[in-house]
């Protein structure tokens, strides 16, 4: 009967535990993510109180506490630039920072005032301002006390800045900032009820701090000799006095990044690799306690608040996360993001919302993805999925030796895949399988100016479309180069330098046309030698370039540089073409050239793969997620997979610039209306640039531009999608960079380069996989 | 003794183990590696692997230069260490400081011998200052097919001294009186040297060939330090090939191609033996 009941409670208590088990940890939270389009603020400072946290955005202050849907909006505005009645000077205030103190918020108002007739900045004060938070929900400031900033100033001619500081702590009485000061990054104590402030010494290359037990600071120096060392030091501030607690030394630049201490216990918490790790200084163990998005970094540090609640603010959002190990999600999906690509690093945060029940961990080791053979011969399940460059060798291997989960099961990636083009989508199989996604296409040529063009008396379609032609046309407009006020390129590009450039374009469209035409790759060919033939034959100094750049006595390049400059420079180097870059066709023309008058110009477009791990123990997450990922893919980016989607779009800022640059529009209208003399004259010029603002935001501000559409859709035929080549990674590139560098040196004729290359390959090709 | 034969195998288990672990275990593995696919699945293939390497020109290409250049070291440094030998066991005790010389480049790192050489064949080196001086062209030694000359000189400089020690050995343990008896009979020369040194020194002489041709067939880091991973094709050995393919993680063709190898050398070797055996008999 005993053995009954004890069963019946053991049943009782798995179920009652059961929900919460299933669960991610209670009180996780996202907070004021950019991309979500209710909220358009941008945080600036965090702060808390016990339980509740304080963010600081440009309109307001908001609090939140944990088990709270949304945000707490308190309206305030707390920088201003008030102007005196004679327009002599202005004092402007602005925000340095946000504090939590004695129980109340303060910010740091830095006040600073402007001479306008000498030009002059001389600062005010630096105050600690308490933030009064209305019922009606507003927010104001009470200006209070000033702050010693005396050791924190700059000086440069006549004028007074203070520096901001980086991060600020508080602990007991005393604000702790960061500053880059004069010897580098500086640590100083700042009291907050008066008196002197002092730098913090001691300190050999302050990486963050945070605020310890005791009344202590916890410090942690990052240092590089031969290797990185991190080094934790508490300092006291009763005896000035640092004492190590903790120190690792490697190879790798890792260190503990968003340090936060429990004061109760002393445990430090840090992220690392898409994980909140904990670390106990005493027995020196780490346990991860719960997931992050992989750039969570933030420079303003992170903190805890009551309940164990670790709170970091980065560029994209506010992330909460329960610091409790027992109430992680049973399941944690570990996702290798090496190619950085931004919609895994969305996905993260779309799927966490769809699917509580599960941790994602997104790490970014460089180091994973290239031995990422051997974790497949070894069945590892360290990572879930891996999203690495199709260009890499290891990709490569793993594709080809079959080391990725089916995917044809889930209908959203087949429907998804299914739209793009057909050369894409059989790279995206294998044995008639959906096997990887892809995202982040890139391509990139070199481009020309279209004013430069224009003072040439040339139009775009005048620029010939293959690459002897094309050097040939080029040779022809040196003699006018001068007279046009145009230079062929930037002043710091010699002969060498670009004429090596343009190799590089050739060899690289080359390559291109060999992979698009599918023949044996062969480098000793009439194809390029005569392109390569007509580039030896440009004669460059015609066209002014330097044989050597000159630099200035201090070792400085020297010269100055405007926008305007820039359009008289015929080639302006590598520009990215695919529709995700619509800026590109405003002021330059992508240049796309062939071979030779019978071939085709060819867009190769390097992608970024992400496939499931054969061996994970987590596929259906896994598989879920990359459905997220999808979804979280930019419209630029499909575009330039989906031959179908050709509908322009803005982007998100259009309307809110577009309407910020009509209001300073009018205000400038307004104020020309009654303007006279001297003043009339500066608003008439304030009014161009600003209509020159509101035509470029007009040409410019597209998501999916119809210009880009346009250009790129005129290459459908003709794209490629690259894949890994030996010529481009590993040692055979590097023996291939010396024959290319000989030839460029001078000491290999053509005909030498292109034989010793093509014997090289001939043997790569032979050798096969 | 045999009461301690418990005890016995006892001292001999961590050998054993150490031999079974990278040994025995390694050489199955490699076989196993060398049937299957490599593909997720891994599925056994049986000989397919072999056929397609056999159909691989590279492949080929490497073990034919493999073979080539063990066929002109090994017999060269053999026979330069037999005469070199025979002049050093004439002088006696002047003899140990040429012998001492002649064995330094055999200790010495082969990159730092490899620096030598690419300044002694260097297209400005010493040597082609001296083909200029007489009047010829000079010689891209370190590139194409003329790569071939630096590196089997190279290694006959490297491999000459160790072999002269063998058979210096082997010449310095023949009893004098044979000799001094067959001068006494009125032997020549050549009589001498037919019917005393070469019966008395023909194991060494086989243990000389067979390590050198062993050598020989090792020759690639100086190949590889000067002409890459794909040097010219008169040069591209067998090792280039399985060091490509360890380098594209295919562990198939390399274990592959190294088995293949190996069988044309127990081949080469048995048939070795099986000479030295009956030159033996002969002789004896």
């Amino acid at each position: 009967m005993r053995k009954c009941i004890k069963a019946l409670l053991a049943l009782a208590l798995c179920l009652a535990l059961l929900p919460v088990a299933a669960l991610a940890s209670p009180g996780d939270a996202v907070l004021a993510r950019r991309d979500d389009a209710s909220f358009t603020d941008y945080i600036r400072a965090t702060a808390s109180l016990g339980d509740t946290l304080y963010l600081l955005g440009n309109s307001g202050v908001y609090t939140w506490k944990p088990g709270e849907a949304d945000l707490t909006m308190y309206e305030g505005k707390f920088e201003n630039d008030e102007w005196s009645e004679d327009n002599s000077s202005s004092t402007y205030s602005n925000v340095a920072g946000m504090v939590a103190w004695n129980g109340e918020i303060y910010i740091i108002e830095n006040v600073t005032r402007f001479e306008a007739q000498q030009g002059t900045n001389a600062f005010e004060g630096m105050y600690l301002s308490k933030l009064v938070f209305g019922e009606d929900g507003t927010c104001t400031c009470e200006r209070g006390d000033q702050l010693d900033w005396e050791p924190l100033m700059e000086y440069y001619d006549e004028n007074e800045y203070a520096r901001s500081p980086e991060q600020t702590v508080v602990v007991g009485d005393t604000l702790y900032a960061k500053i880059y000061g004069d010897n580098g990054i500086e640590l100083y104590a700042i009291p907050l009820d008066g008196g002197y402030s002092k730098q913090v010494e001691g300190i050999e290359e302050l990486y963050a701090f945070a605020a310890y037990t005791e009344g202590r600071l916890l410090v942690e120096e990052l240092t590089y000799n031969d290797g990185y060392t991190i080094t934790l030091k508490t300092y006291d501030p009763e005896s000035d006095s640092m004492d190590l607690v903790y120190s690792k030394a490697g190879d790798d630049y890792d260190p503990l990044v968003g340090i936060a201490v429990d004061p109760e216990n002393g445990f430090i918490y840090y992220q690392s690799q898409g994980m909140l790790d904990r670390l106990d200084v005493e027995t020196l163990d780490v346990v991860p306690v719960n997931d992050l998005p992989a750039n969570a970094y933030s420079e303003s540090g992170a903190l805890l608040l009551d309940g164990g609640y670790y709170v970091t603010a980065t560029y994209e959002a506010v992330i909460v996360r329960n610091t409790d190990p027992a109430l992680r999600a049973e399941k944690t999906l570990s996702v290798c993001n090496s190619a950085y690509v931004d919609a895994i690093n969305r996905a993260y945060y779309d799927f966490g919302n769809a699917r509580g029940d599960v941790s994602v961990a997104i790490s970014t080791d460089y180091s994973a993805s290239q031995n990422l053979v051997e974790a497949m011969m070894n069945h590892s399940t360290q990572y879930d999925i891996y999203v690495i460059r199709g260009t890499e060798s290891a990709y490569s291997a793993v594709y080809n030796r079959g080391y990725m989960t089916e995917l044809s099961g889930s209908k959203i990636l087949s429907d998804f895949v299914g739209q793009m083009y057909p050369g894409l989508i059989d790279q995206l199989q294998y044995n008639g399988q959906l096997v990887a996604i892809p995202f982040e296409p890139e391509s990139s040529t070199f481009a020309m100016s279209k004013a430069a063009l224009e003072k040439l008396g040339c139009a775009p379609e005048d620029v010939p479309a293959n690459w002897p032609d094309f050097l040939d046309w080029l040779g022809t407009l040196a003699p006018k180069m001068e007279e046009a006020g145009v230079s062929l390129a930037y002043e710091w590009e010699t002969q060498a330098n670009f004429r090596e450039e343009l190799f590089n374009h050739i060899f690289t469209d080359y390559q291109k046309y060999l992979n698009y035409s599918g023949q044996e790759q062969g480098y000793n060919t009439d194809l390029l030698y005569n392109a390569l033939k007509k580039l030896e034959e440009l004669d460059l100094s015609a066209f002014g370039l330097p044989e050597e750049i000159n630099y200035d006595e201090d070792g400085s390049f020297g010269g100055s540089w405007s926008e305007e400059d820039s359009k008289s420079i015929l080639f302006q180097g590598f520009t990215s073409c695919t529709i995700a870059d619509s800026y590109s066709f405003r002021e330059y023309i992508p240049l796309l050239l062939s071979m030779d008058a019978n071939t085709p110009a060819i867009m190769q477009l390097s992608v970024s793969y992400a496939f499931v791990n054969p061996y994970s123990e987590n596929k259906e997450e896994a598989i879920a997620f990359l459905e997220t990922a999808t979804g979280s893919m930019r419209d630029a980016q499909k575009a330039s997979l989906i031959p179908t989607m050709n509908e322009p779009a803005r982007s998100s800022y259009y309307e809110e610039n577009k309407k910020s640059i009509q209001e300073e529009l009018d205000n400038i209208n307004s104020l020309l209306a009654e303007a006279t003399g001297e003043d009339k004259q500066m608003y008439e010029d304030m009014l161009r640039d600003y209509q020159q603002y509101m035509e470029y935001i007009e040409y410019d501000m597209w998501e999916i531009s119809p210009y880009a559409i346009e250009w790129y859709r005129a290459h459908d035929d003709n794209i490629i999608f690259e894949k890994y080549h030996p010529l481009y990674s590993g040692e055979s590139s590097a023996e291939i960079y010396d024959i290319l560098q000989q030839y460029i040196g001078g000491t290999m004729t053509l005909e030498q380069m292109l034989r010793s290359i093509d014997q090289k390959v001939q043997m790569m090709v032979l050798e096969g996989n | 003794m045999f009461t301690k034969k418990k005890s016995v195998l006892l001292f001999l288990l961590p050998g054993c183990m150490g031999l079974m672990v990278f040994y025995v275990v390694p050489f199955f593995g490699g076989v196993w590696y060398s049937v299957t696919d490599g593909t997720y699945k891994n599925s056994f293939v049986g000989l397919q692997n072999y056929l397609a390497i056999w159909k691989n020109q590279m492949f080929l290409l490497g073990l034919k230069n493999t073979l080539v250049l063990s066929l002109i070291c090994a017999p060269t440094v053999w026979l330069l260490s037999f005469v070199a030998a025979s002049l050093l066991a004439r002088i006696k005790p002047a003899g140990a400081l040429f012998r001492n010389s002649i064995l330094l480049p055999y200790l010495m790192p082969s990159s730092a011998m490899l620096l030598i050489w690419l300044v002694i064949f260097d297209y400005g080196g010493p040597i082609n200052r001296a083909i200029a001086g007489m009047g010829l062209e000079r010689v891209l030694w370190l590139e194409g097919g003329a790569l071939r000359v630096p590196i089997i000189l190279l290694f006959i400089w490297k491999n000459l001294g160790f072999a002269v020690i063998i058979f210096l050995s082997a010449l310095q343990a023949i009893p004098e009186p044979l000799y001094e008896f067959a001068r006494l009979e009125g032997a020549g020369f050549w009589k001498q040297t037919f019917s005393i040194t070469l019966p008395m020194v023909v194991p060494s002489a086989f243990l000389v060939i067979i390590l050198e041709w062993i050598n020989a067939f090792k020759i690639f880091k100086e190949v590889y330090f000067i002409g890459g991973a794909y040097p010219d094709e008169s040069v591209y050995t067998l090792q280039n090939y399985m060091n490509n393919m360890f380098s594209k993680l295919n562990y198939q063709n390399v274990t592959t191609a190294a088995y293949s190898f190996a069988l044309i050398v127990f081949a080469l070797f048995g048939a070795l033996f099986l000479t030295q055996r009956r030159l033996m008999k002969t002789l004896t």
